[in-house]
């Protein structure tokens, strides 16, 4: 086991290296680059300005060697700062990585929780109506576009019923207070754990009534144990393996943020930087993010497969 | 009960099983049971021809269109829905009833099509992976970490810019974007089948690897599979609509439900003309939930340990 | 004038001040000036001011900002301003001003008694300065750039500036109207490359303005407290709030629901929110002309025919009566102030028929257009679909792609398209567009993305700049608006109408404006803050 973690670490060092490379040469064949995204598109600003700012910006030097200033300043642990903004790039990713997890946190948690709960009374009670109606909710939680239904959840919540605040981390100009942050966070994370919920309990599902018709399960109903401890014990425990993938690719959700619903609901979070810097070729901060979402994948996959050894014995890493 | 009995019951229902399974292959052909099994299930039938109706209205369009989706009347904005519009018009005075059926086509080829290449390329690298194991596996999930790095919308941005937009492409940047997770599951699979002893044996009478994996391990993953189908099929027909949005994907005029959708982001459109996005809404919950109803009446067909 | 309606005010009879609180009442800007020395109402007003297209969210440096100006003059201020209805131009920083008579020497005489925000004086030093840092190459000032033509700045005392020019320029002043005045004393040490992007724009920005920094959470909002030392006196409220709303349908929804005060609104929303009692709403000319710009590089779009037959095909009328419910005005030319249009002009009214021949006439090849646009919000979508069907049915294959401005720059400037439907920022200045339509022989530091080159337009461009009276510039630009609706290298479509919501209680002025800003807003006197 030991031996098998250190390899996989060893080999992600390679793999971050093409990462960021392939990223990289991405972003260099996305049309613009920080100043045309910089530019008001009818502004004009003299040639000789352009080129003082290409220089400022590092772009006028050949793509490799500005790959390479990137790769040497990176290793050191300097990010660089924000093209459009010059921010330094930890503290951009500094202010925003605490909202992000702990919206995403929330919404995965509940999604998560309820999604297992659901999916397996879903599948003891195959085709029952309950069953369907699971089945329904779920498959509208997933067709209905994020952004809409947060759109929806704003007008209707917040407009409409005035339950919960359009949107934001908290009352501008108040002092923190957490009732103040528990209500601007229920409305997005709600929206975002439906997602979850719908997904896991499908996965939950089709796992679950994959396990209870197989032998065992039967047999420890007929070794006489009570139906929950079967469920619980021998039922869930094997039905984990999808559910744990999916959890697993869920993971780096959890920095990525959700682009959406970040903006609609002007949640100040990683999703919404990234999509910042994408609309101003920020390449700076995009291969910084790229770079963090990376390892986080990476982590969150190794964990994946740890965690299937826990599971399933039988799966072992030589 | 002590362990030896779990086993010996665990052989006797087999038998039983097997019993039952022979019974059944003596009196009717595998495919007609699978029919039969099938056409038991009533919310799978229902599914199917939810599913058939909409594709055939998409695969009829012109015939069940009653305007010409693209036809603009500025005059005739923002009708609600009458005899003469279904689903009343849109903000140019298009047809929105004519402009749903006709969005299916580009929909349900998106939806369709993608889920099919992401599946198809999924399980393949998730079966070789899971089934060897050892550095193919390490190298080939390496694979999948790369590619759930890359940004969708970076993608997106530069396809657009290199090859130009089209529907062939949006189902290839869709498809290729979404195969990490399907080989992800199907690989989790394979790593807990290969060492049950059904795989063991088989590999002990010399069974070479692609039959072991085709006729053992595969129908065992069916299961996650459909889940997977029926969930990205929702997810790719969303994501069609961004991507359109981006430049890239179909082009305007053509209808897609997910652009059809976009209108709901004006708040008063959100409000006020409920029938400018609902029947694209309707439509892809319809089209999903049947895709996986139908899916859930394969794997009851197909499934031999199925009670039925 | 302040000062002498003030003493005044102490020995005239109750019935001439009556008088003149009526007067006040109805010259909004006159009232402002009295009423900023009452007592303030204190409150804090809440707005989404970088919402729509006047908005520049999260941008703090006011030299290389397009837009966004609605919110930057509330801390900074600049030498002049436009007044409200955008026909002339008066004075801030600087009290009154002189041009030569060869119009190569412009003299600013500055307010006395003006502070920073942090209790130092403003001084004519600040003015060379500022000039000077917006125009250094490294500052990659568009607005900077404007500035190229003064070839000396003297301060021969702290409220007296001098400029001499290389030629008379008659837009300097709306290039003043740009450039918002930054303390020397606080920057004098920083490189201009720095500066650029430097922290000092959004951790502790010093200006002149009523309203003084407070803080700024990075992605949510900017709040503002009142300048006690404002020399118009102290703003009436106490703080102002600038929140982020990534997404616009979201500021709609707060501003309905209470929770914002102001923010900007489309045509749609404010048509769908006509009858609904808690919203005032104020409305404007965007002073943005929306235009289809031709790649004068492709043959195809060389003979004027077939460019004429694109005008004719359009029904720029029925657009504005239904996809804008009458809310944007067509236009001749590229112009929209009445005084540089001269009468007579093709107005193109559809005619498919007329366009069929003209593009008969013209040999036009059949061949597929693109139209490249970088509007993304719904009625421009609506306006190219109708577009589409319009000059489809005179015969020409169109498509449109709406893609995000870094991509739209990108291809321009590429000529890497065949057709644009965007907005140039005009303003009241004509010589904005000269950007646009000078050749490059002319004018290095153009634009010109659709490569037009043509003497009768930089001669009249060049005229209109030089000019020293009000009508030579009228002439000027007369005879260039002329040219463009005869040659159509743009089709002038239309400038449409924008809207602003308020919800709450008070006083609160806003107009739309090109970058959102530039004109007098008397942001002392307002008083709008949530209804209880």
């Amino acid at each position: 086991m030991g031996r098998y973690i250190q390899r996989r670490l060893l080999i992600s060092i390679p793999i971050l290296f093409m990462v960021t490379v392939l990223i990289f040469t991405l972003l260099q064949l996305t049309p613009g680059d920080p100043l045309t995204a910089f530019l008001p598109p009818d502004n004009p600003l003299p040639q000789e300005q352009q080129d003082a700012m290409r220089r400022q910006l590092g772009l006028d030097r050949s793509p490799p060697v500005r790959y390479f200033f990137w790769l040497r300043e990176t290793v050191q642990g300097n990010l660089g700062y924000r093209q459009r903004t010059g921010e330094p790039i930890t503290e951009a990713i500094g202010n925003r990585i605490g909202p992000t997890m702990l919206l995403m946190g929330t919404a995965m948690t509940f999604g998560i929780l309820i999604g297992v709960t659901l999916g397996v009374i879903s599948a003891i009670k195959q085709y029952s109506f309950l069953d369907n109606i699971l089945t329904v909710f779920a498959f509208l939680g997933v067709s209905f576009p994020v952004y809409l239904a947060g759109l929806l959840a704003l007008y209707l919540f917040s407009l409409r019923f005035r339950w919960f605040p359009a949107g934001g981390l908290s009352t501008p100009g108040e002092p923190f207070s957490f009732t103040d942050r528990l209500d601007h966070l229920i409305l997005p994370a709600a929206i975002i754990s439906i997602n979850y919920v719908a997904s896991t309990m499908r996965y939950t599902r089709s796992a679950m009534l994959e396990v209870m018709t197989t032998d065992y399960v039967r047999t420890a109903r007929a070794k006489g144990l009570r139906e929950n401890a079967v469920i619980v014990g021998h039922g869930l425990r094997n039905a984990l393996l999808p559910v744990v993938t999916i959890i697993g690719a869920y993971v780096p959700n959890l920095l990525g943020g959700a682009v959406f619903i970040e903006s609609i609901f002007s949640w100040p979070g990683l999703g919404r930087l990234y999509l910042e810097g994408i609309d101003g070729r920020d390449y700076n901060l995009i291969m910084a993010m790229t770079l963090i979402l990376a390892i986080v994948i990476m982590i969150a996959n190794l964990l994946t497969d740890l965690a299937y050894g826990l599971i399933d014995p039988r799966i072992r890493y030589e | 009960m002590s362990d030896g009995d779990a086993v010996v019951a665990a052989n006797d229902s087999a038998l039983a099983r097997a019993g039952r399974v022979a019974e059944r292959v003596k009196t009717e052909s595998p495919w007609r049971k699978t029919i039969r099994l099938f056409l038991r299930h009533r919310l799978a039938v229902t599914g199917l021809v939810v599913f058939l109706i909409i594709g055939g209205m998409a695969l009829f369009a012109p015939i069940v269109a009653t305007h010409n989706p693209n036809t603009i009347s500025l005059t005739d904005r923002n009708l609600p829905p009458s005899s003469e519009h279904f689903f009343g018009t849109d903000r140019t005075g298009r047809d929105t009833f004519s402009r749903t059926v006709y969005a299916g086509r580009v929909s349900l080829a998106v939806g369709l099509a993608a889920v099919t290449i992401s599946i198809t390329l999924g399980t393949l690298l998730g079966a070789v992976a899971g089934y060897f194991g050892g550095w193919i596996d390490t190298i080939l999930m390496r694979l999948t970490d790369v590619m759930m790095t890359f940004p969708p919308v970076i993608i997106i941005l530069t396809v657009a810019a290199i090859a130009g937009p089209g529907v062939g492409k949006t189902i290839l940047v869709i498809g290729l974007l979404n195969w990490p997770i399907p080989s992800r599951l199907v690989r989790a699979k394979f790593m807990s089948l290969r060492e049950q002893e059904f795989i063991h044996a088989a590999q002990a009478l010399g069974v070479d690897s692609s039959r072991t994996i085709r006729k053992h391990l595969l129908p065992n993953a069916i299961d996650v599979l459909i889940v997977y189908a029926s969930l990205g099929v929702a997810s790719a027909i969303l994501l069609e609509a961004g991507i359109s949005f981006l430049g890239a994907g179909v082009q305007p005029p053509t209808p897609s439900w997910g652009n059809m959708l976009n209108v709901a982001r004006n708040v008063s459109v959100l409000e006020n003309d409920p029938w400018l996005w609902m029947p694209a809404g309707v439509a892809v919950v319809l089209t999903v939930l049947a895709v996986n109803f139908i899916g859930d009446g394969l794997r009851d067909a197909f499934d031999p340990r199925a009670r039925r | 004038m302040q000062d002498a309606s003030r003493a005044s005010q102490r020995r005239t009879p109750r019935f001439v001040l009556i008088a003149m609180l009526v007067m006040a009442m109805l010259v909004a800007p006159i009232a402002t000036m009295t009423r900023a020395q009452d007592a303030p109402t204190g409150g804090t007003l809440t707005g989404a001011f970088d919402q729509g297209p006047g908005g520049c969210p999260e941008c703090f440096n006011p030299f290389t900002a397009g837009a966004g100006f609605t919110w930057f003059e509330q801390y900074y201020s600049k030498l002049m301003l436009y007044d409200i209805d955008f026909t002339g131009i008066q004075p801030e920083l600087a009290e009154s001003w002189e041009v030569s008579e060869d119009g190569l020497t412009v003299t600013l005489h500055l307010r006395e008694g003006v502070l920073w925000h942090d209790g130092e004086p403003f001084t004519s030093a600040d003015v060379k300065f500022t000039i000077e840092l917006a125009n250094h190459p490294d500052s990659a000032s568009y607005i900077g750039a404007k500035f190229n033509g003064v070839t000396a700045i003297d301060t021969p005392d702290d409220l007296t500036v001098v400029l001499t020019l290389a030629a008379p320029n008659a837009p300097l002043f709306d290039a003043f109207t740009f450039l918002v005045m930054v303390p020397q004393h606080a920057l004098a040490d920083i490189a201009p490359a720095d500066l650029l992007q430097g922290e000092w724009w959004r951790t502790n920005p010093i200006g002149t303005g009523p309203f003084k920094w407070s803080k700024y959470e990075p992605g949510q909002y900017v709040e503002l407290v009142a300048n006690e030392d404002y020399w118009r006196g102290r703003p009436q409220l106490d703080r102002l709030i600038n929140r982020y709303f990534p997404e616009a349908g979201s500021a709609v929804i707060a501003l309905r629901n209470g929770e914002i005060q102001f923010t900007y609104l489309t045509a749609d929303e404010a048509l769908a929110l006509g009858d609904d009692a808690t919203i005032r709403q104020y409305a404007g000319p965007s002073m943005v002309p929306n235009y289809f710009a031709f790649n004068l590089n492709q043959e195809r779009f060389q003979n004027v025919a077939i460019r004429q037959a694109f005008a004719y095909a359009i029904d720029k009328n029925t657009i504005i009566e239904q996809l804008f419910q009458g809310t944007a005005e067509p236009l001749m030319c590229l112009f929209s102030l009445p005084q540089y249009v001269p009468d007579g002009l093709n107005a193109y009214d559809y005619n498919v028929e007329q366009a069929k021949a003209l593009l008969e006439e013209g040999g036009w090849d059949g061949s597929e257009v693109e139209i490249l646009t970088y509007y993304q919000d719904q009625l421009s979508t609506d306006i190219l679909t109708a577009v589409q069907q319009f000059l489809s049915d005179a015969g020409i294959t169109v498509t449109f792609t709406a893609i995000d401005v870094t991509t739209y720059n990108d291809r321009a400037q590429a000529r890497d398209y065949d057709i644009v439907y965007a907005g140039a920022a005009n303003g009241p200045d004509p010589d904005v567009l000269s950007t646009h339509f000078e050749s490059p022989a002319q004018n290095p530091n153009v634009i010109n993305r659709s490569d037009i080159a043509n003497a009768d337009i930089d001669a009249g461009f060049l005229a209109g700049r030089t000019a020293t009276t009000a009508e030579e510039r009228e002439a000027a630009y007369q005879q260039v608006c002329s040219v463009m609706n005869a040659e159509l290298y743009w089709i002038p479509m239309w400038i449409s109408t924008r809207f602003g919501g308020v919800n709450g209680e008070g006083e609160f002025f806003w107009t739309p404006a090109p970058g959102g800003g530039r004109y007098y807003q008397a942001s002392e006197t307002w008083t709008l803050k949530a209804a209880e």
